[in-house]
């Protein structure tokens, strides 16, 4: 029997590999060339096919809203993953509530981490559906949180990075006429499984710094790995990444300026389809609104793999993108606080319904997340 | 009813592959694929079913694949069963590269979905792991870049070959 296979067989077999695969794969021959195509998000080619379908299944997609007042109240609504329709009768409370409200930084296999920045670091680990919370031991100057599953060992873990004073590095002058001491960063980790304490890393490179607080997407979690935006003295701009498993950080620079636009584009981190994926906020004129520009981390460590997919031309009233669904359609909140989807095929803004009793928020309010609920505890593996 | 008796009541059709070889399988076997269920649906069952694009040993391995993955006529314990099929699947689609081509076009023209995602998967799985010189090799593709093309396209995108 002849070996040639017809080209909708070429296309089944091409679209279940990972974007790097195809891009090498452009050079077997032209016809698989043109097939895998190149990474521009409207043509409808493999490339894109394959760096925008989220292969993961997630149930739901949760969505947190922190009300416009003070004491802000933090709730969660719970959306089908695949419809978007109600999943959840009426939104739930945060079991903590914050003077200024809670980050959720992180969703992983059922178990969210929960992070209060602005009221002294607390942390917290929470399963909705046993409704199971634990907190963990506190400290002061925590400056940005992670957590993630550790696949090797099965166990979840929370990554913090603080500071702490070094008392072997005395400042050599009074500080209000008491000694000083350098305040250095620190990685530390907490098993869950374990419990117990907080754990040092012996850290080789960079860790995240001061300038990435919890706030405002400057991280992201896809797979085992903890990413942050950083940009040490406003010189560098990089991601690092934390690896839940090998507990090491690597970092990987962003793109070089000249194409990435002026510094004062704030950069917003998220995940696309388990690849770091960042969006450059441009402020247009007041009359246009923002645009964003997408570019994705093909390869993490290898500069040369940021890859731009797309440009969101301006559009009046969007405000800040929350995250990736699906097919590449992307999460925003528009300027009434509430959330829509932005279709870059169709090039249309779809408004989502979250429930009856939306609260009317400000900015800085939404976050969306994918989640798949588990009864497992707290302190277990996965199972 | 007994399965016994279900047994002596089944009904066998006849494939010809596209050498002349002839093989006799159970009907609702034969029916894991959809094109041979719509020739049977069609009343193609009186004579025997000619294959013409599959040669004798591809389709005595497609019926190995029919037969395991016949709709069980019995109260079998499920969960046990599509261990044991997904099992047997991985060990089907270990052959030699041609083999699992000629596989993967046969569950093409006779539309078995499962043997063609398994197949499929498989391939992928292969391509994933191999050097684009190797696949041209595998898949016996003709290079037609220039030299010069062909270095172009991979300086473009030196990263991903390292």
């Amino acid at each position: 029997m002849s070996t040639y296979l017809p080209e909708d067989l070429v296309l089944k077999i091409l679209s279940r590999l990972p974007p790097k695969s195809l891009l090498r794969f452009r050079s077997v021959c032209k016809s698989w060339l043109s097939l895998i195509g190149t990474p521009n998000y409207v043509s409808k080619n493999l490339l894109n096919h394959s760096i925008l379908t989220t292969t993961a299944a997630h149930q739901l997609l949760l969505v947190k809203r922190t009300a416009a007042s003070i004491p802000r109240t933090d709730t969660c609504s719970f959306l089908s993953y695949q419809t978007l329709s109600s999943a959840s009768q009426t939104p739930r409370i945060l079991p903590i509530q914050s003077l200024h409200g809670l980050t959720i930084v992180g969703s992983c296999n059922g178990l969210l981490c929960l992070f209060d920045y602005l009221a002294g670091g607390e942390i917290f680990v929470w399963n909705p559906a046993t409704s199971e919370l634990n907190a963990l031991p506190g400290a002061s100057r925590v400056e940005t949180v992670s957590f993630g599953f550790d696949h090797k060992r099965n166990e979840f873990k929370v990554v913090r990075i603080r500071y702490v004073m070094n008392r072997e590095m005395p400042i050599p002058r009074l500080i209000w006429g008491l000694p000083a001491f350098r305040l250095d960063l620190v990685a530390e980790v907490y098993r869950l499984r374990s419990g117990g304490s907080w754990r040092k890393l012996a850290v080789d490179g960079e860790v995240p710094d001061s300038n990435t607080p919890n706030s405002r997407s400057r991280w992201a979690y896809a797979n085992g790995v903890c990413f942050w935006w950083t940009s040490l003295h406003m010189e560098h701009e990089k991601i690092i990444a934390f690896d839940v498993s090998k507990e090491v950080f690597r970092t990987t620079p962003l793109p070089d300026a000249s194409v990435l636009g002026r510094r004062s584009d704030v950069r917003s981190l998220t995940v696309l389809n388990e690849s770091v994926a960042m969006l450059v906020v441009r402020n247009e004129s007041k009359w246009e609104g923002k645009s964003f520009d997408l570019w994705v981390l093909l390869e993490f460590g290898v500069k040369e793999s940021w890859t731009q997919l797309l440009r969101i031309e301006a559009l009046p009233g969007l405000e800040w993108p929350l995250g990736f669904w699906k097919n590449g359609e992307l999460f925003m909140e528009n300027r009434e606080g509430q959330l829509v989807y932005y279709d870059p095929f169709t090039k249309t803004v779809t408004k989502v319904e979250v429930d009856e009793n939306y609260i009317n928020s400000v900015k800085e309010s939404l976050q969306v997340l994918p989640y798949t609920p588990t009864s497992h505890s707290i302190h277990g593996g996965r199972g | 009813m007994s399965s016994t008796l279900c047994c002596s009541f089944a009904k066998n059709v006849t494939l010809r592959s596209s050498d002349g070889q002839t093989f006799e399988v159970e009907e609702a076997a034969a029916q894991v694929s959809q094109t041979i269920k719509r020739m049977i649906e069609d009343g193609c069952t009186g004579s025997v079913i000619p294959v013409p694009n599959l040669t004798g040993p591809v389709l005595a391995l497609v019926i190995e694949y029919f037969k395991k993955h016949s709709p069980p006529s019995d109260g079998c314990p499920t969960a046990l069963l599509e261990m044991e099929i997904k099992d047997w699947d991985a060990k089907f689609v270990a052959v030699d590269n041609d083999t699992l081509l000629d596989l993967t076009l046969a569950a093409h023209y006779l539309e078995i979905q499962g043997l063609l995602d398994l197949t499929c998967h498989r391939v992928a799985d292969i391509l994933n792991d191999n050097s684009v010189e190797k696949i041209r090799e595998i898949f016996h593709i003709k290079n037609d870049f220039t030299p010069e093309e062909e270095a172009e396209e991979r300086s473009k995108i030196q990263w991903a070959f390292e």
